[in-house]
């Protein structure tokens, strides 16, 4: 342990000396602004920043990659709280809760918590890579396929705790979920399914886009056609009743959710091929079977914005164990850093892991660094930002619409992902007028590709004798948790 | 008249011929011009298949700045990442062929897929125009801690004992088609475990002992040897490979770079064996292919053939290549098009066998 300490030491000392200190400060400013807009993600940033770095050193460029990984997720969050704007994917979840806080004119709560769950959350899945860095090619090979289906199974069975009124339309929208999320190539033969013979659709409907339009677009439609002035309802800044400091204390009056969420997270970073937007839900799905459905989760509640926030951000350290130290990327994000790191002759693995690690700890750092400082910029933008909730929504409407499809098209630069975000949009709108529960169709097609992959792979693993299921502690383990969520309300409801 | 008797020339004929020459001259200046600076301050379009961050958009962005410095123009690359590189591959054939758009693809995948009948997706000999060929594919098959094996003849010996598991991502992929075929050549009896997301969850299955082998891309999956215990067994490449940690590793190939201490190893080193070990390795080989849309101006077709041959020529490509550990493998556009005909009769040849594999897997 003790070269461990001594490596995250001398990375630390790389980071904070002058003027190393500028990279990550200028990465985390540049991400802010980039992703401000919707669908810019941290890849779009780093795709773009590569051939500036050319000619520069290894450590300038891990500097600078880092701070764009961390840099760019709580602007996400920010639109998501104040327009219903998912700035990424991930942060979807975070709409769920913290827009309806926003209009009930506790924006500056809801980003607080937002904030500070996020700095916390990157600083406890930083503290877990370092834990984990000496014993991580003992921890990574205990998940597979059929931790990955039980983690699906976890989360698909939050939806029956999330739904209010009919269970019937909650099933119905669960299924529905699935099915669109199996629209696409057919993971083990690459064969079309219903695609209508459009190669369009043959990477499945984008996360980004179906997530603005369910929320965002759908947002717009509801505010036009409500009586609401603005979407606090409020016209004055002294109306707003949130404050920053019951945002940043509320995390703290949330510890048990605000650990488990960053566990989640974490666990979930360090599986490849899952990603933030899992982690944000299957911690939300968590966080509201804690809960229970007689408070005003998913209305309004702050323990819906800690969750989220806390597991997306403490995936980011969770993501690069497997990235620094087998040099298998955990998500996009990861993938480009990998590239970045080879164009400038360093490999991940056990060169980096060994004769490397001050540099590697440099890139923790960095990330680290970033995430708080993004945090502390976002607290103290709080007020200013919240005043968008009184904006008049005559104003707001049209500003949220544009940023809406812009974002939708500047995801991947495809103009039919616009025409999907605008279709959601009236089907999202639709599904709230009627009264059938957006969230379950949400939460399957999130981890309907997760659930459909290791089904099949556990199957045929389990057939050709690779795997024996019911013997592995973790999937006894997660097994475990979902019968306890299905028995739990039950037992509450009989207590009380 | 200049000269006398049988010799001679009018003043006309002479003239005549001067202008010719000037003609000539003019005419060829001209065209070397348009091969300099056909699309000078213009801005070109580099469609790459996939996202950011990925071993097409890699390549892209390392051949970008000097083949800016070769057309003179400004090279704008944008991922357009869909249906496995279709969709981009759509946007190039049906984009307007002026030269100010042109793409990355996958040779051997796009080639695949014109073979399997896949709607939508354009054949390169039909609908584009090859520019060059930026390198070869190459895969390797590797094997984790927990096989047992260590070398190829280990392998060879475990597939005498049991049933050997191979993972794949996709039926249709090249890393199921490279274990697909390499195992007939080997004449080993195998079963499959398809459908893992990406190379990353291929890699993580093999160190958790959930396969036996995987075949993975020589260049992505150099990252993933050692550290698990992951060893390359054998590989599948037309050409010597310039990794060091690769060296001594037996390699499959082309007719050329068959190794003839190897072919004993091959299924009893039948004529089958060899000509299917041909087939994979010219089949790979066709590689990662720089191209424009069919019907280019012969102007414009010269012009960018012969920038991006400048480009991909230039001694400080080399340099950052061989630092990213990118290998490159150039060809111009007439030995690109030579290898298209000759990989489309391999995968005549490998295409029966990888269905029959692929039906199994089901």
């Amino acid at each position: 342990m003790a070269p461990i300490l001594q490596a995250a030491s001398d990375g630390w000392a790389l980071v904070f000396s002058w003027p190393n200190i500028l990279y990550p400060v200028i990465g985390t400013i540049a991400a802010m602004v980039f992703a401000a807009l919707p669908g810019i993600s941290g890849v779009t940033l780093m795709a773009l920043a590569i051939p500036l770095t050319f000619q520069w050193e290894p450590l300038q460029v891990v500097l600078l990659f880092g701070a764009l990984t961390g840099g760019a997720t709580f602007m996400g969050s920010t639109t998501a709280i104040l327009l219903n704007i998912p700035g990424s994917a991930p942060s979807a979840a975070t709409t769920l809760d913290g827009y309806p806080m926003a209009r009930m004119g506790q924006a500056r709560t809801a980003l607080a918590a937002s904030a500070t769950a996020s700095a916390l959350g990157s600083t406890f899945g930083v503290m877990v890579l370092i834990a984990l860095v000496p014993a991580v090619t003992r921890v990574i090979p205990l998940m597979g396929p059929p931790e990955y289906l039980m983690l699906a199974l976890l989360g698909l069975g939050t939806i029956g705790t999330l739904v209010r009124g009919s269970v019937v339309k909650g099933l119905a929208m669960a299924c529905l979920g699935l099915m669109t999320s199996f629209i696409g190539l057919d993971p083990r033969t690459a064969a079309p399914r219903f695609t209508f013979g459009s190669l369009y659709l043959q990477d499945g409907l984008g996360l980004v886009p179906v997530f603005l339009g369910l929320f965002a677009v759908a947002e717009v439609i509801a505010l036009m056609a409500s009586a609401s002035a603005t979407v606090s309802g409020r016209v004055r800044p002294e109306e707003l009743t949130g404050s920053t400091r019951d945002g940043i204390l509320s995390v703290f009056r949330h510890p048990g959710i605000f650990f488990r969420s960053s566990i989640i997270g974490t666990v979930i970073g360090m599986v490849p091929g899952l990603g933030g937007t899992v982690a944000a839900f299957v911690a939300y799905g968590a966080a509201a079977r804690t809960v229970g459905t007689d408070g005003r989760f998913g209305q309004g509640d702050i323990r819906g914005v800690i969750a989220p926030e806390a597991a997306h951000d403490a995936k980011d350290g969770g993501s690069l164990l497997p990235t620094l130290a087998l040099g298998i990327p955990a998500n996009g994000g990861t993938a480009m850093l990998l590239s970045v790191l080879a164009l400038h002759g360093i490999r991940p693995g056990a060169e980096l892991m060994t004769e490397q690690l001050p540099l590697a700890f440099a890139l923790i750092w960095s990330l680290f660094l970033s995430n708080w400082l993004t945090s502390i910029l976002g607290l103290a933008l709080v007020r200013p930002f919240s005043r968008l909730t009184i904006v008049r929504i005559s104003r707001l409407a049209p500003a949220i619409l544009a940023l809406a499809t812009l974002g939708a098209f500047a995801h991947l630069g495809r103009a039919a992902d616009v025409m999907v975000a605008l279709g959601f949009g009236v089907f999202g709108w639709l599904l709230n007028t009627f009264g059938w529960p957006r969230i379950a169709f949400v939460i399957a097609f999130v981890l309907g590709p997760l659930f459909e992959q290791n089904l099949q792979l556990t199957m045929t693993l389990h057939g050709l004798g690779r795997i024996h299921f019911w013997s592995r502690p973790s999937v006894v383990l997660i097994a475990g948790l979902i019968v306890l969520a299905v028995l739990l309300p039950r037992m509450r409801r009989r207590v009380g | 008249m200049i000269c006398g008797t049988s010799g001679l020339i009018t003043r006309r004929t002479a003239v005549l011929r001067l202008a010719g020459v000037a003609g000539g001259l003019l005419a060829t200046s001209r065209a070397a011009g348009e091969d300099l600076g056909c699309l000078q301050d213009q801005t070109v379009r580099w469609l790459v298949g996939y996202t950011p961050g990925g071993g097409y958009d890699a390549y892209a962005r390392l051949v970008e700045p000097f083949l800016e410095r070769a057309l003179e123009a400004r090279i704008m690359i944008q991922n357009l990442p869909g249906a496995a590189g279709a969709v981009a591959l759509r946007t190039l054939a049906d984009a307007r062929p002026d030269g100010r758009t042109i793409g990355i693809f996958d040779g051997p995948g796009a080639l695949w897929s014109v073979a399997l009948r896949e709607r939508g997706v354009p054949d390169p000999a039909r609908d584009l125009t090859m520019l060059a060929r930026v390198t070869r594919l190459q895969q390797m098959l590797v094997t984790g801690p927990r096989s047992g094996a260590r070398r190829l003849d280990d392998l060879l010996a475990l597939g005498r004992r049991r049933r050997l598991v191979f993972g794949a991502t996709a039926t249709s992929s090249q890393n199921f088609v490279t274990c697909a075929v390499t195992s007939r050549i080997f004449g080993l009896e195998v079963d499959y475990v398809v459908g893992y997301p990406g190379s990353r969850e291929l890699t993580l299955a093999l160190i958790r002992g959930d396969v036996d082998v995987i075949s993975l891309n020589v260049e992505s999956g150099l990252d993933a040897l050692g550290p698990e215990g992951i060893t390359p067994l054998f590989l599948v490449a037309p050409e010597p490979v310039p990794y060091p940690q690769l060296e001594r590793v037996p390699r499959l190939g082309a007719p050329s770079t068959l190794e003839p201490q190897r072919r004993d190893q091959f299924a009893g080193a039948s004529a089958d064996a060899r000509e299917l070990g041909d087939a994979i390795g010219t089949y790979l080989g066709f590689g990662r292919i720089v191209a424009a849309p069919a019907g280019l101006h012969d102007s414009v077709r010269r012009c960018l053939q012969h920038a991006v041959w400048t480009a991909l020529r230039d001694p400080e490509l080399a340099v950052a290549a061989a630092r990213a550990q990118r290998t490159l493998a150039v060809a111009t556009a007439d030995q690109a098009q030579r290898e298209m005909a000759a990989a489309r009769a391999a995968i005549v040849r490998i295409l029966p066998i990888a269905a029959a594999a692929a039906r199994r897997a089901r």
